[in-house]
């Protein structure tokens, strides 16, 4: 059986136009902290027609965990009206937009009409998530956005390497590293149509099996990792994968729910639920932590906490752990920080570390 | 947060500070004032892309904005003698409560104070003190020092000022 965890998607490829932004605006704004500058402003022109979020009502994102690079590209969901399309997913680069996907024009995988989330590299490469409507029915897929024209990486209905089928609920927003290695999250059935999800890399033309349901755990039992939908995966420049995971230790016993790192050296716990963490403070029967990775193999991560009705981010570094910030503490503008722990239907604020071990975090 | 000044906002942090990173309130560039904040990301350089809607209710799309963090800079110093020993006050911008370091030579200080009075609004403090017991040695009279101010919290150093005791 599979895990409800949390609710995702938006919903269509490729063909890459360049177009110039409007004149690279330089004014500034500051906090003390921090300098403000645009990006891409409502009303700047689109390469092929129209103009950026050109109505009230028009949504755009930051669409994903990793769609920032350090140099400077982001991967942005931008609705255009005056357009060509007006759901799209572009890369802006350099002062540039670079139409990744949209819902209107035909690839060579066929007319889109799922798009999620897009993360990118440092050398722009982007990993996305998308689908066709096949027979009344969303084929998700992951399409692989570089140099060239896309590559698909994985499609549902496509047999994985441990002989299951990708099928189910699709797959969870994918990981790209710098070696552009993919990295992502999959539901799939045996051909007696039992679950059988999990997480796989996709290197060079390869697709491998990271971790399954019923892998053993490091804590010991088995991993179950039976979730709708496909969860988020995060992957650094070293192959360290982090993924969600549950585990039974004993058939009998309660399911317990945890973040774990696969590296070269196997499996690692980061933190499971009901644990004390190094600081005293104890992870909430239950709650399922999500995180994020950095190159060196750090993970900020939010959980919930036992006794208290919020929760926190802690930071998992060398094997040993911290809080960076709970609920209660200070807040830099006044007042305290809450709240982390939205309850069993919302998720967590999704924490974001980078390679100087930075956490950055939204606060409601 | 809860009795803050502000609703939402996105910080940056570490196990030994925080900072503000955006809010709601703030203003953009355009002179536009940010409602709300939807999503973000951050890189290796302590820079945040994020989203924002100039309106309440999600509407009124802004656009993507870059958010890069500000180097400390020093604008004073001045060492003081007091009853127990020497202490070390480096004045500036962009220094981080409970975050920057104050280095001479490339020497990082110790026993460093970041006083209330001089905490900023967002996380950012324009004075730093040192009562290292070291600062005897390492400030020798008419030895000219530099002095520079480091944010571990995004890994930027300010220009070294010279200081002579």
């Amino acid at each position: 059986m599979r895990s409800l965890v949390v609710s995702r998607k938006l919903g269509a490829l490729a063909i890459i136009t360049t177009q110039i932004l409007s004149v690279p605006t330089l004014v500034v704004s500051q906090t003390r902290g921090f300098g403000i500058t645009p990006i891409v402003k409502r009303g700047d022109p689109v390469s092929d027609g129209g103009r950026f979020f050109d109505c009230a009502d028009c949504q755009g994102r930051v669409i994903g965990q990793h769609a920032f690079n350090n140099r400077g590209d982001v991967t942005i969901a931008a609705e255009v009206v005056s357009g060509l399309c007006f759901s799209n997913r572009f890369l802006i680069s350099g002062g540039e937009s670079i139409r990744l996907a949209d819902f209107c024009r035909t690839t060579e995988f066929g007319k889109l009409t799922f798009l999620g989330p897009v993360n990118i590299n440092d050398n722009g490469h982007a990993a996305i998530n998308a689908g066709v409507t096949i027979d009344n029915r969303i084929v998700e897929m992951i399409l692989l956005s570089g140099d060239r024209q896309p590559t698909k990486v994985v499609q549902e209905g496509e047999i994985s390497p441990i002989g299951t089928i990708f099928k189910g609920c699709g797959f969870g927003q994918p990981a790209i590293n710098n070696n552009g290695e993919v990295a992502f999250f999959a539901c799939g059935e045996t051909s007696e149509g039992r679950f059988s999800d999990g997480v796989y890399r996709y290197s060079a033309g390869d697709m491998s099996k990271v971790v399954v349901s019923e892998d053993p755990s490091p804590i010991g039992g088995t991993f179950a990792l039976n979730f709708v939908p496909a969860q988020p995966v995060q992957m650094n420049d070293r192959g360290d994968v982090l993924f969600r995971a549950g585990v039974f230790i004993d058939p009998a016993a309660k399911e317990r729910f945890g973040l774990f790192l696969a590296t070269n050296e196997g499996f690692r716990k980061v933190e499971i639920d009901g644990e004390r963490l190094p600081g005293g403070e104890q992870i909430k029967d239950g709650s399922f932590g999500i995180g994020d990775l950095n190159s060196k193999g750090d993970v900020a991560f939010v959980v919930g906490l036992a006794g208290q009705s919020d929760g926190g981010i802690f930071l998992y570094s060398g094997g040993s752990g911290g809080k960076v910030v709970m609920a209660g503490d200070p807040s830099p503008i006044g007042g305290t920080f809450s709240p982390f722990d939205r309850g069993e239907t919302e998720p967590f604020p999704l924490p974001h570390i980078n390679g100087n071990g930075a956490v950055a975090f939204k606060a409601l | 947060m809860t009795n803050g000044s502000a609703s939402s906002g996105v910080f940056l942090a570490s196990p030994r500070a925080s900072i503000k990173v955006v809010a709601v309130g703030d203003q953009l560039p355009t002179g536009e004032t940010i409602r709300v904040i939807d999503t973000f990301a951050l890189n290796d350089l302590g820079q945040v892309a994020f989203f924002a809607y100039g309106k309440k209710n999600g509407t009124k799309p802004l656009g993507v904005y870059l958010a890069t963090p500000v180097p400390p800079r020093i604008t004073s110093i001045k060492l003081k003698q007091k009853a127990g020993g020497f202490q070390l006050r480096v004045n500036g911008t962009g220094m981080i409560t409970n975050d920057t370091v104050v280095e001479t030579n490339g020497i990082a200080l110790g026993a460093l104070d970041y006083p209330i009075d001089y905490r900023e609004d967002g996380g950012t403090i324009t004075r730093v003190v040192s009562r290292d017991p070291r600062l005897a040695q390492l400030l020798q009279p008419g030895q000219t020092v530099l002095v520079t101010a480091y944010n571990p919290l995004t890994n930027l150093r300010s220009a070294a000022a010279r200081f002579t005791r």
